[in-house]
Order: structure tokens, then C-alpha cells, then sequence
């Protein structure tokens, strides 16, 4: 048959043509293999660095924790990433007396090393455009934090719009992936069908660059809407 | 029916069962598991004295409320249920280790999924193995799948986009190695009719061009796949994930109606002509992710998952056994435990087991392990396994079998490809002997 297999290779990112010892891998490729598969791994047991948190609070973020004590229940216990620590939402209130409209939320999530590598990029572009869809909150970064944990930090500020920036599970492929769930009234009632997600932020995926100015787009489309449900085609 | 052993009393067959499980991070999630070794070892005494008439007479989820135990339960062979009724979980295992092939295939009907997962639980790794092998389970489409010294393999072509030339590049390149004798399998980004459409054409045309005896399927959700093959997409099966109650099953959009809708279809409409024209994917705590588990353990959850299968006579049946995640199976312990019981249980109840020997980043699991994992099973006779470029899936972000353990297990096991394939491989110049030719491994030797 004819078909420009060249062509096909430069087309995908999975591993081909790597050629075989025996039925076996090659060297390099076996260590280019294992090269990545370590940076997955570190990168899910990664924590944010003191300093980040320092720039994260130099920036307005209220820094809280999750009710996951560590990284190890947090990866076991999935139910206790999902909600706030003892005392964490009476911070949240403190910080944000006000209703507001939109609540900004970061979450290390399954790569710490995902925010920290991209977050400051894109964060400017994003507030900018956050701010011109309704008050923000207090922007708060959640330790040890799951998608859901944004729900009773947005509802106990009163917002219509949840926007949660959070590390995405590694992959081989990519170790440092920022996605975005934006949440239309979250609350105890919400579930994963309720939220839209924008994933892959990074340098060779979704620019974080150019990720602020696409997420605030779906935010506008989804305070427009009332609904960020299966309803809601992007 | 005695619910004490060793100083503890359990207070239900349920809470016996959950317990009596090797330890699973999914189990103790749900709040079911044994406190600690010494429980665990009693529930397995207590369990090992209860006859298996008690899952029919006193069923752990009640046919009122589930439609998966109505099925189970009309399904039952009543003479081969007479034989086992009155066996003693513990002499089920020992039948299992003992009996011949012949008399323990005679037993399949009359055991429910219950029964499977129940005996599973006072195996050992081995047991498992051994009374796996016992139990082939041979399908035929356009290879035949399970039979003796066969293993074969679906290769998984998956793009980030759906990228055509991309899928086709992995497709090609996997058949140079010798895979794709189970199924050229992909799953879609995009759960969208045309999207579904479109890679079938791609996929089917390939198969079609170098003349491949094997099938072809796209995984997406199966009403997709319905609408897909009302407009003419040439699917040969269809696919859809299950779960092990009716909750579950919800959760995935789906319901026994809906399957035999779709069954219907796939018999007038698909393009394969065989009486096996389904492929179904499971794995341990699909149902706990959801809160569709109804207090059951994973075990029993995972074997009622094979129930549904076989009402429907699948060619392919998979676990995707370390996909679901660290909260279910933690470790390479726990993956290494359920790819063996899965697979078992799944060949006890009649269905033609593969493994997706897989694992995710945030476990506690490497490629080593998993490779482990695929020799065992190749040694108990599993149907079949993934075929990934490295391993390595570049759209679902996690790492399973790869062209080249194909090979390797092949050779050090001495197994071959499925009958048809290993003759189109032979053909094209990329076997000799049951080992791949120095032409093997780049897929420009098919073009």
C-alpha cells in the first residue's frame, strides 16, 4: 500500500522507529524511556517550593491546604484532596468579606512542579481578563488540593464562576501540564459533568502565553450561558 | 451458615467477602477492608466453609434492586448449578487445582460471578495461574484468539488529535513487529459520530488493503459506535466499558436494554462475520470511582463485570487492571494480585480474557513490574495483551505492553501469534519459525 510513513512518524508523539535488539528495545531508547517515566514520577511527588509560595502570596494568594496531610494520603485518599483542611475556608472568608463574582483558584494537583513552572506566565493575562467579567475574589492557592476542592472555596464566597488552575496527572509525554476547570455556581451538589476544562497548558501545548486569554473566553461564554454543563457546547 | 472464625465474628456475607480480599488501597478506601492480616486470614476460614448455594439463596445484591442479578441469576445452568451447589467455597479451589480441563469447562454455567470472586479470594498467585490455564477460552473472528500456545495482542494506535497519518504510522509499525492479531483497537479523543467514522474507515481500509486477519474497533462510548455504523462506518465490534452494577453501569451510560439494543445492531450491521462481535473493558474500582460499589468489595465488583460479558459472547474482554488508579490498586503488589485474579475469574466464568498490564505515574509501579505481571499471565494462558510504540500512550497518558514485550514473550515462552496472523506474517516476509525476520520491526516493509 502507499502511505508516507515518514510523514505519519513526524505526526505523532508516540515512540516509533526506534529500531530493536532482538525483540528488545534498544539502549537509548530503554534510558530515554525510563528518562521520562523518573520525571513523571517526580514530578507527581513534587511539593511547591517555599519560594513559590512567597511569590504566590507576594502576588494576593491566600495559601491553604487540603484535608490530605501529606502527598502519600493525598494519592491514596482521593476524598480528602477534594476538601479543605480544618480552619482553611474561615481564612478563605476572612480574606474575601465580600461576595464576589469570580473566584480564582490554584491547586498543585498531580504535578506541584506544573504551576510552578508555568503559572507566573500566564496569571497576568488571565487576571486582566478575569477582571473584566465581574469582581474577583482573593485569589487562593490550595495545597495537596483536587479538582473539586474549588467548590466550597467559590461557594463560600458566594461565586458564579469557579476558575481552578490545577497540575495535571504526568504523562511521559509531559511531566509540567496546567489544566483549567471552570465551575458555573459550584457547590456540594456539583459534579464533573458541571465543569468545562481547558488541559495540556504548557510550552508545546496550550500556550501559557495565550492560555489566560482563552480560559477568560470560556468563563465570558459560560456567565452568558449560566451553565457549565453538558448543556454548554464550546 | 457460621459467620466466626479464629476469634472474630463477621456480621454479614458481604463484610466476609470484603475482607477475605488480599489488601487493595480500593478496598480500604471504601472503608471494607480487613483491619489488618490476622482479620483478613479468618474471613478467608469463614468464607472457605460456606457452600456456594448461599450466592444464589442469600445474593449480596439483591435481583430487586440490580439488573445485573436478575441476569445472573435467569442466566444460571440449573444441572450445572446442581453439581456445585452443595461445594464448600474451599473445595471449589481444590476441584480448580485438581479436575481435569474437561469437567471444570462442564462446571462454567452453573457458577455466578460471585462464585468466581469468592474462590479467588483463597488463592494463591499460583492457584490463580494454574487454574487460569485450565480454563482457555478460544474465540474466533478473523484470527482465532486463546487457543493453546497463542498469544495475541491489540495494537493500540492512539493519537492526541486523531491524527490520521499518525494512528496509521503506529498501526503499520505494530503489525511489522507481529501485533495486532486480537484487534487494530484505537481510542478516540474525539466521541463524536464522524470522528468515529473517520478512524474506522482509516483503520478498516488498512486491514482491508494488506489483506490482515484481524478486526477492528474504535472505543468510543457504544451509542456513538451505534450511530456510527447506522451512517455505514465499517466496524467490525463493538466496544463498551462495563461495571459490576446496575449504579455503575448507569454511571457509564449504559444499561442491559441499551446493550441488547446494540447487540442487535452489530449482528445485522457489523462487518465481521461471527457469532463473537463484542468487546468489553473493565478494571478493579470503576465502580467505587463512581459510588456505584453498593458496599461490595472490587473483587466481587470486578467478577460481576464478567457476568455482563458473557450474556453477550464478547471476541475480546480486558481489564485495564492499573489504569484506575493508586486509590484502587496502590502498588506493583496489588496491580501484579488483580491482573492475576481478573484474569482468572474472567476464564472460570467463560470469557476470552486479555490484560491491559498497565500503570499509571502516581502508583507505586514501574515498566518492570508490569513486564513481570505479562509473564505471568502469558504463562496462564491470558488471550491478550496491549501493543503500544514503547509502552508509552501518547493520548491516554499512561504506560501498558509494548510491540516489543510481544516479541519477547512470544520468544520466551515459546508462544505464537494467532494461527491466521502468524500466516499473513509469513506471508509478508516478518516471521519465520514463530520468530520475527530481520525485516520485522519497521513498518516500511509493508508499504
Amino acid at each position: 500500500m502507499s502511505f508516507d510513513f515518514d510523514r505519519g512518524r513526524r505526526s505523532t508523539p508516540a515512540r516509533l522507529d526506534v529500531g530493536r535488539a532482538g525483540s528488545r528495545p534498544r539502549t537509548t531508547t530503554w534510558l530515554a524511556f525510563q528518562r521520562d517515566h523518573a520525571a513523571a514520577r517526580d514530578a507527581v511527588w513534587s511539593e511547591w517550593s517555599p519560594a513559590f509560595i512567597d511569590r504566590l502570596r507576594a502576588l494576593g494568594f491566600v495559601v491553604v491546604s487540603s484535608a490530605a496531610p501529606n502527598r502519600l494520603a493525598y494519592i491514596r485518599q482521593p476524598p480528602l484532596g477534594r476538601q479543605l483542611g480544618p480552619d482553611q475556608l474561615d481564612i478563605v472568608r476572612q480574606h474575601s468579606p465580600r461576595r464576589v463574582a469570580i473566584q480564582l483558584v490554584l491547586s498543585d494537583g498531580l504535578s506541584a512542579q506544573a504551576a510552578e513552572a508555568h503559572f507566573e506566565r500566564l496569571y497576568p493575562t488571565l487576571r486582566r481578563h478575569l477582571q473584566r467579567l465581574g469582581t474577583l475574589g482573593v485569589p487562593v492557592a490550595v495545597r495537596n488540593g483536587r479538582v473539586a476542592v474549588a467548590d466550597p472555596i467559590a461557594a463560600a464566597v458566594g461565586a458564579r464562576l469557579a476558575v481552578h488552575l490545577i497540575g495535571e496527572r504526568p504523562g511521559l509525554g509531559a511531566a509540567d501540564s496546567l489544566g483549567c476547570y471552570l465551575t458555573f455556581e459550584p457547590g456540594p451538589a456539583t459534579t464533573d459533568a458541571d465543569r468545562k476544562c481547558v488541559s495540556n497548558i504548557r510550552p508545546q501545548g496550550l500556550n501559557p502565553d495565550e492560555a489566560g486569554a482563552t480560559i477568560a473566553g470560556i468563563g465570558q461564554r459560560i456567565l452568558e450561558h449560566g451553565s457549565s454543563g453538558t448543556d454548554l457546547e464550546l | 451458615m457460621s459467620l466466626a472464625a479464629h476469634g472474630y465474628t463477621f456480621g454479614s456475607l458481604r463484610e466476609v467477602m470484603a475482607k477475605a480480599n488480599e489488601e487493595k488501597s480500593g478496598d480500604e478506601l471504601a472503608g471494607i477492608a480487613a483491619a489488618d492480616a490476622k482479620e483478613r486470614v479468618a474471613a478467608k476460614s469463614v468464607l472457605a466453609e460456606m457452600r456456594l448455594r448461599v450466592f444464589v439463596e442469600e445474593p449480596l445484591l439483591p435481583p430487586e434492586s440490580d439488573e445485573l442479578s436478575r441476569a445472573f441469576l435467569a442466566g444460571l445452568d440449573e444441572p450445572a448449578y446442581r453439581t456445585v451447589a452443595g461445594w464448600t467455597v474451599g473445595e471449589l479451589r481444590e476441584h480448580l487445582l485438581a479436575d481435569s480441563s474437561e469437567s471444570l469447562t462442564r462446571l462454567r454455567p452453573g457458577l455466578l460471578p460471585e462464585m468466581a470472586a469468592a474462590v479467588a479470594k483463597l488463592m494463591s498467585n499460583l492457584d490463580l495461574m494454574l487454574a487460569a490455564k485450565k480454563l482457555p477460552v478460544t474465540v474466533r473472528g478473523r484470527s482465532t484468539l486463546g487457543a493453546k500456545g497463542r498469544l495475541a495482542t491489540r495494537v493500540q494506535p492512539n493519537h492526541p488529535r486523531d491524527g490520521i497519518d499518525g494512528v496509521l504510522a503506529s498501526t503499520l509499525e505494530g503489525l511489522s513487529y507481529g501485533c495486532g492479531d486480537a484487534v487494530l483497537g484505537i481510542n478516540p479523543v474525539d466521541d463524536r459520530i464522524e470522528g468515529v467514522h473517520r478512524l474506522a474507515d482509516a483503520l478498516q481500509s488498512t486491514r482491508e488493503r494488506l489483506d490482515v486477519p484481524t478486526q477492528v474497533s474504535v472505543l468510543a462510548h457504544v451509542t456513538t459506535q451505534m450511530r456510527a455504523l447506522e451512517t455505514g462506518a465499517p466496524l467490525d465490534l463493538f466496544f463498551q466499558s462495563v461495571g459490576g452494577t446496575q449504579a455503575a453501569n448507569r454511571a457509564f451510560g449504559i444499561d442491559l436494554s441499551l446493550l441488547d439494543e446494540a447487540d442487535a445492531a452489530i449482528r445485522e450491521r457489523g462487518r465481521l462475520d461471527s457469532p463473537t462481535r463484542w468487546y468489553f473493558e473493565t478494571g478493579q474500582g470503576s465502580e467505587l470511582s463512581s459510588a456505584a460499589h453498593a458496599g461490595l468489595d472490587q473483587v466481587t465488583l470486578e467478577a460481576r463485570c464478567y457476568g455482563v460479558a458473557r450474556c453477550y459472547r464478547p471476541l475480546l474482554v480486558n481489564t485495564v487492571v492499573g489504569f484506575i488508579g493508586p486509590e484502587y490498586l496502590y502498588d506493583a503488589r496489588q496491580v501484579i494480585r488483580a491482573g492475576l485474579e481478573d484474569h482468572f475469574m474472567g476464564k472460570l466464568l467463560g470469557v476470552p480474557m486479555g490484560v491491559d498490564v498497565c500503570y499509571t505515574n502516581h502508583m507505586a509501579a514501574d515498566q518492570n513490574d508490569i513486564e513481570n505481571l505479562a509473564v505471568l499471565l502469558a504463562a496462564a494462558g491470558c488471550n491478550y495483551f496491549m501493543a503500544v510504540p514503547m509502552g508509552d500512550d501518547c493520548m491516554l497518558s499512561y504506560q501498558t505492553s509494548s510491540f516489543h514485550d510481544a516479541g519477547a514473550l512470544r520468544e520466551l515462552l515459546d508462544l505464537r501469534p494467532a494461527a491466521e496472523f502468524e500466516d499473513w506474517l509469513e506471508s509478508r516476509g516478518l516471521m519465520e519459525q514463530g520468530r520475527l525476520t530481520a525485516r520485522a520491526g519497521d513498518a516500511r516493509a509493508l508499504l
